[in-house]
Formats: structure tokens, sequence, C-alpha cells
């Protein structure tokens, strides 16, 4: 309950912005609350974000052994682009009956968002984008059973491992403008994973920074509070 | 995952009415694992592949061919190697095989068809047989 509530708080203040959206304007009391911009000016501000989801997420699915870190920063264009940088970092332990993984790195993502509300709206919005990310990280795969069914066979470490992977994105949210400069909202996250594959062999890390569990697909969320500046 | 060598069969023979015949399927084989001292395919018959264990610890693997009461030893040269399946598969051993041959008592020649081991579909082996 208290999970969809924070999921819906920042729909219903978009909501209740967007209605009283013109009188926002005539009184411009928003206005007053952070620097504003002439519309007719390129550059409308910019704003840094902390996400507050996947650290407590990630602390009660995988009881503190997946911790992940993220920030972000956008820029407001012509009122309805947001160009955005997102980094963040990862610590992750995990096992599986192919032996134990233990990595940590850091990540990138680079994009655009782009306001799916009408033309002119607020700082508060709907938002889709797309991303284009990247994960480096140093780990460890150790324990791991080499299989065979008819000669003996043992089991094989794979230490000091370096990778980069990289995959791509779809992601929508809103972000609503909560006091002065102040916001807070939330993102879905659709991840396609480009490297698969190793054609060499080599080991491939079980959790990837930024990405998740390694699969060819993922979902994330964010739930972030931010500062427009 | 199974990871094995695929052998196939080419023969040529004359059939009652004096015609050539080409023979792809293995009767009457029995095959001895030598490292293992143990039989591995023991008087199959009806076979249209062989699909056989490399040895994952060493670059030769040998291999006693019985062939209609025929013995023939196969060995087979290859270069294994580790390939990472995922945390959850583990890891499996692959092969290129560098060289195969024979003794010649009913082997006429083995041919290289792919080299690299990857599992149990590809053929990776044809040995020819005298007439």
């Amino acid at each position: 309950m208290n999970s969809r509530l924070w999921f819906i708080l920042p729909l219903l203040l978009l909501a209740l912005r967007a209605s009283a959206g013109e009188r926002a304007d005539n009184h411009a009391s928003e206005d007053k609350q952070s620097k504003q911009y002439p519309d007719t000016a390129i550059f409308q501000g910019m704003s840094i974000k902390l996400d507050i989801a996947m650290p407590i997420l990630e602390l009660a699915r995988s009881k503190g052994k997946v911790q992940d870190y993220e920030m972000a920063l956008n820029v407001r264009l012509a009122k309805r682009f947001y160009p955005t940088l997102e980094l963040g970092y990862a610590i992750a332990e995990t096992s599986a009956d192919g032996g134990f993984y233990g990595g940590q790195g850091g990540f990138a993502r680079l994009g655009m968002d782009l306001s799916a509300l009408k033309k002119g709206a607020s700082e508060n919005c709907l938002m889709v984008g797309l991303r284009f990310a990247g994960a480096y990280q140093r780990f460890q795969i150790t324990d791991v059973p080499i299989y065979g069914d008819y000669w003996p066979m043992g089991k094989v470490d794979y230490f000091n491992q370096r990778k980069f992977d990289c995959w791509g994105e779809i992601v929508a949210g809103c972000q609503v403008q909560i006091w002065k400069g102040f916001q807070m909202g939330w993102y879905i996250r659709m991840k396609l994973l480009f490297t698969r594959t190793d054609k060499h062999g080599d080991a491939l890390p079980a959790y990837l920074p930024g990405f998740g569990y390694r699969n060819d697909t993922n979902w994330g969320i964010n739930y972030f509070l931010g500062y427009k500046f | 995952m199974d990871v094995a060598m695929v052998i196939s069969l080419q023969a040529d023979s004359l059939n009652a009415k004096g015609h050539a015949v080409k023979y792809t399927t293995w009767d009457s084989v029995t095959v001895e694992v030598i490292d293992k001292n143990e039989l591995f395919i023991d008087n199959r018959i009806g076979l249209s592949k062989l699909t056989l264990p490399l040895r994952p610890d060493t670059t030769i693997s040998s291999f006693l061919f019985t062939y209609h009461e025929q013995t023939d030893t196969l060995f087979v040269e290859h270069t294994p190697r580790q390939y990472f399946v995922s945390l959850a598969c583990g890891c499996a051993i692959y092969h290129t095989i560098t060289a195969a041959w024979s003794t010649d008592y009913r082997v006429d020649s083995v041919q290289i068809i792919n080299a690299n081991v990857e599992n149990a579909v590809q053929e990776n082996l044809r040995i020819h047989l005298h007439e």
C-alpha cells in the first residue's frame, strides 16, 4: 500500500499542478520558487536528481548483497527536451549452482527525455525518453563447475576479470516541483542488453551495474528527489 | 550442456548386382575409449552417427573401433578450452580438432569436417572405409 502511494503521489501532484496550471502561470507563483527563463530561451535550467528507490529495493530484495546508487543530471532545453546524463555505482554478490559471483563497477547512461504534455507545460511533466548505457566492472567468479557427462570434471575460478557491457533503455516517468526548486518523481525503464555473449567463452558477470541481473531484457524503476538550479 | 565429437561414416561397396553403393550407416559397430578401458558403444546397428566424448585434460583422445569384426584405432588431436556458459549453468569444455588419423585395417581415411567441437549436433569427423 505504501509503495503504491509513493508511486501515485507524484502523479497526483502532477494532476493538481496541471489543473491549476494557468492560474500558476498568471500569478507566477512557481516563478518565485526557482529561477525562471524566458519562454523563447533555449536553455531553461538544469536539475540534479538522486535515486532513492534502488538502494532501498536492493536492501530489501538481496538483503544488502547488491547495492546500487545513482544520480542524474538533466538540462531543460526549449521547454520540452531534457538531455540527461545518469551516473552510478554498484556492488553485487550472488550465487547460483554454477558458482559465486562478486563484482563492482560504475555505469553511465546518456539520453534524452521529451515532455509528453502539451507544449508550454511547466516544470511538472510526464516524460518519455531513450538511453544508451554502458557499465564497466571488475569481478570474480569462483567454484564454477565444469559440466560433462563422461569424463570426471572439476571446478574453475575466474579471478581479476574486467568486462564492459552496454545496453539501451526506453524510459517513461514523471516529475513534479514539490517546494521551491525541489523535485520528485519516478522513472520506469525497459532495458535491452546488447552485449549478451562472449565469443571467446570468457566469464560473464552475473550482475551489471545499472542494468541488474544478466538477462537479455530487464525492467527497472527509479524514484528520485531532485533540485533544479 | 552435452559437448561431444560427432563422427559420420562414408563407405563404398558393391551390391549383389555389382553396382557401387554408398553406405552411411554404422552397423555392427563397437567403440572402446582406450584411456578409460571401457566400452562406449557395444555392437550397435543402424547408427547414423557416433557421438564420442573427447578428454578435457589432454590433447589426444583415442578410440578402438570394431566394425564388422575388424578393429582400427582412431586418434584425435585436439585443443580443449573452457567456455563459460552462465553462473547458473557453469562451464563447458569445447575442443578444436587439430588432427585425426587411424590405423588402416578397415579405415581408408579420416576427414575433418568441422574442427570445432561445441555441441553434439555438428558433424566433426567423417571416416571413409575401404570397400
